[in-house]
């Protein structure tokens, strides 16, 4: 039995790693999927969100004998604005404001709806001139303050386009670490994390669509694929039970997930060097995981479809309406807010699940109040036991189907 | 006793009368030939003895184990090569015969290879057998899946129309090798087919199914002679043609 079912998971990964389509699918598709997704929001931002957009500069470096580094900042943000390749060309300086202590500046900005604002400290030179390399600690010196409803691209940029200055002439005349401990500080008022949590939103749903997509080419050569070849009778007849060699091919196909989880995660990087977020090595882990879970559950779901369905034709349009239908509603949900704190119909669809796991376990504190059972946790938890019900529950359902006379052909 | 023993078999598909109260008794070591038009029943009485359909009334037994209940010990010393079946085209001509062997029996695989590579000689593909078979023409095709059904060493073959559908050369290696296995290997083997010369290449007895009914049974003599017949031709079509109540055709 053990010999049958290795010879069996060998056998169909060796056959899968030889089909093109199928090696498409897995390892091509999600890294230009990420790529694809990447470089639309690259040319979004790169195309439209400076133009017209206005920032404020409150600069109260005292400077020192020789030099004020504030101004000499505030002079190089200018010339940015009007450089053609810089990523905030266009964009308007405000330097009007005045204002007598960072709290005051921090008010502006909450009360008064003054922002994104670059606040640079009355001793910004001073810390700078006595900054030893031998001091670890990262030394916050100037900050921009912002507001979850600002552009969030135009702030991205802002913030990219502040630390090309800081680290390039005449900030970076000491030394290298100087220059890497010598940072922005940025502050994003009201709803923290709100917009890393929009670009998690998007990256959830690309990750489903992905991972909905991608086994549907290994189960439709596995199951429909060996009935159209005329090679499933032949692997019914051996001794060994269909319930095995139903496991089988749900192990192959698991194993495939990894495969593709692995080239998802180089596409994730590439993504994020694309949009310029930095994606946390814990937050891709947590991405990924969830990815796997629901290739899991499309394997699951897409199994019984394919043992229902006549030939691969049919199961193929079958399997793209159960599945994409759902998984876009699923993903502009996704993007656009978080997963419904009722247990309403659209639990069903086994992604909102996924997602849901995927967004309480990145942003526990945003969604602590908005969760089905109270608990954050037991939420969590809830949404695995939904979607492990739901495997076991299509498992049973293909392995009917699968034992059924009629799976062969008169 | 006969290795395999079938009393009183009905198969329905619905109300489809598919097989009608079929007796037969297969003896070890002989090549039993199957005939009868397109829908007589063949594939399904095969289906049956593998344990892949369900009897609908009858006793069937294989080695004297009934395969509605109980097919794995069957199929371990029984193989069977369906009909249109294809080998995986993305596998070489070695790991699909591999494969098969390693699933249904349970010797060493070294000893596997060795009865693999010398099946291989046999069928005449040495050197081609780490070719994917995608490349091979039907006939190599076919000659693989019979070696594939005989390297876990089967003391039982089901061949279903085992030369249909390839050229006039390909369907003769193949004939050689179904000789060569029963000569040199002493398997019994049932096989369906629609070419009479097959038959008498062939077969020690044949069984003849028209409409689901076994109307004829015995040695191409035995027949020709209950029959009064010159050859299995003539009786097949006689039998057939009274199905159809002497029209024309
Ligand atoms: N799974 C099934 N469901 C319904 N009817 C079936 C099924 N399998 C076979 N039949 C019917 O049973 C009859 C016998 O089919 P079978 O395939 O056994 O014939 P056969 O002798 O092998 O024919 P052929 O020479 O075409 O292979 C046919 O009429 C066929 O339509
Ligand atoms: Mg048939």
């Amino acid at each position: 039995m053990r010999r049958q079912l290795t010879t069996l998971i060998v056998q169909e990964l060796k056959q899968a790693m030889r089909n093109k389509s199928l090696v498409f699918m897995f390892i091509v598709f999600p890294l230009f999927m990420w790529g694809l997704q990447g470089g639309v929001q690259f040319l979004a931002v790169s195309n439209t969100s400076s133009e017209g957009e206005t920032f404020y500069v409150i600069n109260r470096d005292l400077g020192n004998s020789t030099v004020n580094l504030g101004e000499l900042l505030v002079k190089e943000l200018d010339a940015m604005t009007r450089i053609n390749a810089s990523i905030i060309y266009g964009s308007v300086i405000n330097t009007t404001l005045q204002v007598d202590s960072f709290s005051q500046a921090v008010s502006l900005v909450k009360e008064k709806g003054i922002s994104p604002l670059l606040y640079i400290p009355e001793n910004f030179t001073t810390v700078y001139d006595n900054f030893t390399d031998t001091e670890s600690s990262v030394v916050p010196a100037v900050t921009l303050l912002s507001r979850p409803d600002d552009n969030a691209l135009f702030v991205n940029d802002l913030s990219t386009a502040l630390q090309i200055v800081l680290s390039s002439s005449p900030f970076t005349k000491v030394t290298y670490h100087k220059v890497t401990s010598f940072k922005l500080e940025r502050i994003v008022f009201e709803g923290e994390g709100e917009e890393s949590f929009f670009l998690l939103g998007l990256i959830a749903f690309i990750a489903t669509l992905i991972a909905v997509q991608a086994p549907a080419s290994y189960i439709s050569a596995a199951f429909s694929g060996e009935r159209e070849k005329h090679t499933l009778e032949a692997l019914l007849a051996l001794p060994m039970r269909r319930i095995d060699i139903l496991l089988g091919k749900v192990i192959a196909a698991f194993i495939l997930t990894l495969v593709f989880a692995v080239s998802n995660i180089f596409g994730m990087v590439v993504f994020s060097k694309l949009v310029r977020a930095d994606l946390s090595p814990y937050q891709m882990f947590v991405v990924t995981l969830v990815l796997v879970i629901t290739s899991f559950v499309a394997t699951g779901l897409g199994i019984s479809i394919t043992s229902f369905a006549k030939d691969s034709k049919t199961a193929n349009t079958v399997y793209q309406f159960v599945m994409l239908i759902p998984t876009i509603f699923v993903g502009f949900s996704a993007i656009f807010g978080t997963v419904p704190d009722k247990l309403t119909w659209v639990y069903l669809i086994p992604w909102m699940h996924t997602i849901a796991v995927l967004q309480k376990i990145l942003f526990p504190q945003i969604l602590s109040n908005s969760t089905l059972t109270g608990n954050i946790i037991l939420d969590i938890v809830f949404h695995l036991v939904y979607l492990f019900l739901f495997v076991m529950v299509s498992f049973i359902v293909a392995a009917r189907l699968f034992a059924r006379e009629s799976i062969l052909k008169s | 006793m006969g290795i395999i023993e079938i009393r009183g078999l009905n198969k329905f598909f619905g109300s489809f009368h598919a097989l009608k109260d079929i007796d037969l008794t297969i003896r070890e070591g002989e090549v039993f030939g199957l005939l009868g038009l397109n829908g007589a029943g063949k594939t399904t009485l095969i289906r049956i003895l593998m344990g892949l359909l369900n009897p609908s009334s009858g006793s069937v037994r294989v080695f004297g184990i009934d395969p509605s209940t109980n097919p794995l010990p069957i199929r371990k010393r029984a193989s069977l090569l369906p009909q249109e079946c294809q080998a995986y085209e993305n596998l070489t001509a070695m790991e699909n015969i591999l494969y098969y062997g390693l699933m249904q029996s349970e010797a060493p695989k070294e000893e596997l290879i060795e009865r693999a590579n010398y099946l291989i000689d046999l069928i005449g593909l040495k050197g081609r057998e780490n070719q994917l078979t995608k490349k091979f023409s039907g006939g190599m095709k076919r000659k693989v899946l019979v070696a594939r059904s005989v390297v876990g060493n089967p003391d039982l073959l089901f061949l279903d129309e085992p030369t249909t559908g390839i050229d006039v050369l390909g369907a003769r290696k193949v004939r050689n090798l179904i000789q060569k296995l029963s000569r040199n290997e002493k398997k019994t083997i049932i096989l369906t087919t629609h070419d009479l010369t097959e038959i008498n290449l062939l077969c020690d007895r044949v069984g003849i199914l028209v409409d689901g009914e076994l109307k004829a049974i015995g040695t191409p003599d035995e027949l020709e002679g209950q029959f009064q017949a010159a050859n299995i031709e003539d009786i097949f079509s006689s039998l057939v043609e009274g199905r159809i109540g002497g029209d024309e055709e």
